[in-house]
């Protein structure tokens, strides 16, 4: 009772409240008449926190509005800044262009990409940004010639639509009116030209058409080939065998080919894929192939057609692991892991 | 020494085999001569072409690259760009961006490789959106287009 302040009461009231002694009639009256006062003097009060309440209601109502409103417009003064200052958009269309040719890797990443990324990778990223960027990708016949393609027998990717993937390829190549077209399609299996070849990769009513069937179509005329896979041996037999929609013509404009593999088994038949015919404008023959490569191999298995070729490379590598272990104290080179002993 | 007078009125004296590294001004000193006169500079402001002053200079005596010679023809598309380039193109974006500009203007083709490649590289990996955001771009594509743009990409939607 003592610590509440009785100060602003009347004189009579605190002396009743604060005494001991039996009410009389009048002080009995006083308290009653007190308690009706007080009672009235809270409801009053709490009328007013109510409307101070909804007051305050409204105007942090108003607060947010007004917030709302001035975020905006810093968003509109941001904006406005960024149009006036120099931005990638001050750029002329000729230093986009050089700035969109150095996105395109010169030599595609073996093994390491997997076509599921295309739409994430330039020159697909340009086309997508805003409408300058589109018309300057599309204005450039040059970010159209090269598409690269990985496939693995492990692969936990589905390609759901292959039908979409093959008008996405002719589109790509499409766009590169007039110029040589270049292809780099690795495998793991080798089998790359069998309708069954990499099942993972597709799904129910598309599952019988290979994704090689996408880049080698009819009207695809290519002029660097490279192909890799894990054992050259099974790559240069699956090239030997034609399907249903492989044939020798598809290689007749193809004047580069490139073809990589970490070993090289002898196939277990002769196998004629560098003839005339099929390989009519073939002048450049890369073969990048691990340790295991023979000479029989290019002598007795396979009609390579010297005469024909202009420039032949033939590099032979080790993995770097195998680097390693032979010479433990010398480091390789570089990023890929791959040493090159000779070209 | 020369004088280039920017688009901020301030002058500049500068050597002439540095500012040389810009075809620009190299064909302009040969067709017009020696002269007191400053080259007016009307696209470059002064803070860039300190920066570009401080390129020129480190490249000093080294030799011009041929004038008709596109890094990017002659096979040169790897993003690997020298320790020096890449600590000078350390700038914010406006800064880069002004560097390419002014090497354009300038013609001077090997830093506007370096800013080219620079920002090819900041693009690298990056989606279409990333690359928005990296660069304030706004998506002003029309429905049309962005329709477009989804039917390019169906291969790759899931069913």
């Amino acid at each position: 009772m003592s610590s509440i302040d009785w100060s602003h009461l009347p004189t009579e009231l605190k002396d009743i409240l604060s005494s001991n002694h039996p009410l009389d009639e009048i002080e009995f009256a006083y308290l009653k008449k007190a308690i009706f006062e007080q009672e009235s003097g809270i409801k009053r009060h709490l009328t007013e926190v109510d409307d101070l309440s909804l007051q305050i209601s409204t105007l942090m109502e108003q607060k947010r509005a007004v917030m709302t409103e001035i975020a905006r417009g810093e968003a509109v003064v941001i904006r406005c800044r960024q149009r006036l200052g120099v931005s990638i958009s001050s750029l002329p269309p000729e230093v986009l262009q050089m700035v969109f040719s150095h996105c395109i890797p010169c030599a595609l990443p073996v093994c390491s990409e997997h076509a599921s990324t295309y739409h994430n990778q330039p020159p697909h990223t340009l086309v997508q940004v805003c409408q300058q960027w589109r018309s300057v990708a599309l204005d450039m016949p040059s970010l159209w010639t090269s598409f690269s393609m990985r496939t693995f027998n492990e692969s936990r990717f589905r390609m759901p639509r292959m039908v979409a993937f093959q008008q996405m390829v002719k589109r790509h190549y499409g766009r590169a009116t007039g110029l040589p077209l270049s292809l780099d399609f690795y495998t793991e299996s080798g089998k790359l030209i069998l309708p069954t070849d990499l099942p993972t990769l597709t799904e129910d009513d598309s599952r019988s058409i290979s994704p090689a069937s996408a880049v080698f179509s009819d009207n695809i005329e290519l002029t660097n080939l490279s192909l890799g896979s894990a054992d050259l041996g099974d790559l240069l037999c699956a090239l030997g065998k034609p399907s249903e929609w492989w044939t020798s013509e598809r290689l007749t404009t193809v004047e580069s080919l490139v073809l990589y593999s970490n070993m090289a088994s002898m196939p277990s038949e002769r196998v004629e894929i560098f003839s005339r015919k099929r390989l009519k404008s073939l002048r450049r023959l890369t073969l990048r192939i691990g340790y295991l490569l023979s000479s029989s191999l290019l002598t007795e298995a396979f009609f390579i057609p010297w005469k024909n070729l202009t420039h032949v490379a033939i590099t032979s590598w080790i993995p770097y692991h195998q680097w390693a272990e032979f010479f433990p104290k010398v480091h390789g080179s570089g990023a890929s892991g791959v040493l090159h002993l000779g070209q | 020494m020369v004088l280039l007078l920017t688009s901020d009125n301030e002058m500049f004296s500068v050597a002439e085999d540095v500012i040389k590294r810009s075809a620009y001004i190299k064909n302009m000193l040969e067709d017009v001569g020696e002269s007191d006169l400053p080259i007016p500079l009307p696209n470059v402001e002064s803070n860039v072409l300190v920066k570009i002053l401080e390129y020129c200079e480190h490249y000093r005596g080294e030799p011009l690259p041929a004038s008709d010679v596109d890094p990017a023809e002659i096979g040169d598309r790897s993003l690997d760009i020298a320790d020096w380039d890449q600590k000078y193109m350390a700038v914010d974006q406006e800064m880069l961006f002004e560097i390419i500009l002014a090497a354009n203007y300038l013609d001077i083709k090997s830093l506007l490789d370096v800013g080219c490649k620079t920002v090819a590289k900041m693009m690298k990996g990056k989606s279409s959106e990333e690359i928005r955001t990296l660069f304030n771009i706004a998506n002003d594509f029309t429905p049309e287009e962005e329709a477009q743009i989804r039917k390019e990409n169906a291969w790759a939607e899931c069913r």
